[in-house]
């Protein structure tokens, strides 16, 4: 191996990260090139430099400031500022599902016809905790060629990601949820000011999921499934829209 | 109540480590307090939709997004990604004779003078492995980028840290010991 591969190979090489022969390859290189090996040396020091001294060190108090805070949120959450508390996703969750129970046009009912409602209450509270926190989008990008690599390695299977802005739906990046016990892929888009999450996840052959269309505490859901994916977006757009988004995913 | 004990116990072990993160994405003590105090409440919040993952990656990547939009609402965005991203990491490049020396001595105050000066795209992966030793597949997970690009990035930070110090050591001569 020339040098200069075998130089820009070292940061990996010194995590073990790369393939068993690529690993073995250098490591025969380092021991017959003294070069080589006071490079990689260099690395190891300043990462030890970097572990030992480097390193900062809290101020004092900070986890009684940490506590303190977390104190204050607990007893905020007993009067007003709902928006941003932990209950109130409990709560929303809660209200979801009574919804859902209560049957009429209800979720749970609707969906699964069974008296447990895991998958719909797992997709609306997706849906809502995904608004309340600040984390709706774990890649944020227009680009579907940037959104589909996202999902390959964190994923067991490949999430269709379409850029419809010309359509008025515009991308805006993607994020791991659970549905069930399982990951899922959530893509992300906005239709003016509303956000709409579309979980996707391969459908299971033996437990086909019927097309649904649903409207419930002022959201609205499609549920369809297509090319052995199971695809189910949730918003607060209207039905007549959201009805089009599903068509044009469905197309492309 | 029992929740807020259970949040604690899991997190704030690692309130150590989520101010080093924060510290070093901001560079400055107190905004890398106010930073580490909101991603804990933050974190506490969500702390429903936290499915038994690991705890460490989980708030780390909250402690980053804090520090990120601290940076964002300052305006200092202007290193937040490289720009040379795209282009293989070359790190042997340069005049070989003076680069593949051994670094005479590694000083800690050189060392903490090229981290604060690597980009940050950089400068956070190198925190995450260097100082945290996560993995590869952690750190992608909280900086929501590919495994490859982190391995990219590591290479770039750490090939770009050398080169600072040896910038160093020929500006200081032979004393840097
Ligand atoms: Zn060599």
């Amino acid at each position: 191996m020339r040098c200069e591969d075998v130089q820009n190979e070292l940061s990996p090489y010194l995590d073990g990260a790369l393939p068993i022969e690529q690993q073995k390859a250098i490591g025969s290189h380092l021991e017959a090139c003294r070069r080589c090996a006071a490079h990689l040396d260099d690395y190891r020091r300043i990462g030890r430099t970097l572990r030992e001294k480097v390193i900062e060190r809290a101020p004092a108090g900070l986890q009684e400031r940490i506590r303190a805070g977390l104190e204050k949120e607990e007893h905020e959450q007993s009067r007003g500022a709902p928006w941003q508390s932990r209950r109130f996703i409990a709560q929303a969750a809660a209200l979801l599902l009574v919804a859902g129970l209560s049957g009429a046009g209800g979720w749970i009912a609707a969906t699964t016809g069974s008296r447990t409602p895991p998958l719909a209450h797992d997709v609306m509270t997706a849906h809502v905790r995904s608004l309340l926190q600040d984390n709706l989008m774990q890649v944020a990008s227009s680009d579907q060629h940037t959104v589909k690599p996202w999902f390959a390695g964190r994923l067991d299977f490949a999430p269709p990601v379409q850029d419809l802005a010309t359509q008025g739906f515009a991308l805006k990046g993607g994020r791991l949820d659970y549905v069930g016990s399982r990951r899922v892929a959530a893509v992300i888009y906005m239709r003016r000011q509303h956000v709409i999450n579309v979980f996707t996840w391969p459908s299971d052959p033996s437990h086909p999921l019927p097309s649904l269309s649903q409207s419930s505490n002022g959201y609205n859901s499609v549920r369809w499934t297509s090319g052995g994916m199971v695809y189910w977006a949730v918003s607060d757009l209207n039905m007549k829209e959201l009805g089009e988004f599903q068509a044009l995913l469905s197309a492309a | 109540m029992a929740q807020q004990s259970r949040f604690e116990e899991l997190a704030l072990p690692y309130r150590d480590a989520a101010y080093n993160l924060a510290y070093w994405i901001v560079r400055n003590s107190d905004d890398a307090e106010d930073v580490v105090q909101d991603a804990y409440l933050r974190a506490y919040r969500a702390f429903n939709g936290f499915r038994g993952e690991e705890m460490r990656p989980w708030l780390f990547a909250i402690v980053r997004h804090c520090a990120y939009r601290l940076l964002k609402v300052r305006k200092r965005t202007y290193d937040l990604v490289p720009l040379d991203e795209t282009n293989s990491p070359d790190v042997a490049s340069g005049d070989p004779s003076a680069e593949d020396t051994l670094i005479e001595a590694v000083n800690a105050q050189h060392v903490r003078a090229a981290l604060a000066e690597l980009p940050l795209a950089y400068r956070d992966v190198v925190v995450l492995r260097e100082m945290e030793s996560l993995s590869y597949s952690e750190i992608a997970e909280i900086t929501g980028v590919p495994i490859g690009t982190v391995m990219s990035r590591l290479s770039r930070g750490r090939a770009l840290l050398r080169k600072a110090m040896k910038g160093r050591e020929t500006e200081s001569g032979s004393d840097a010991l």
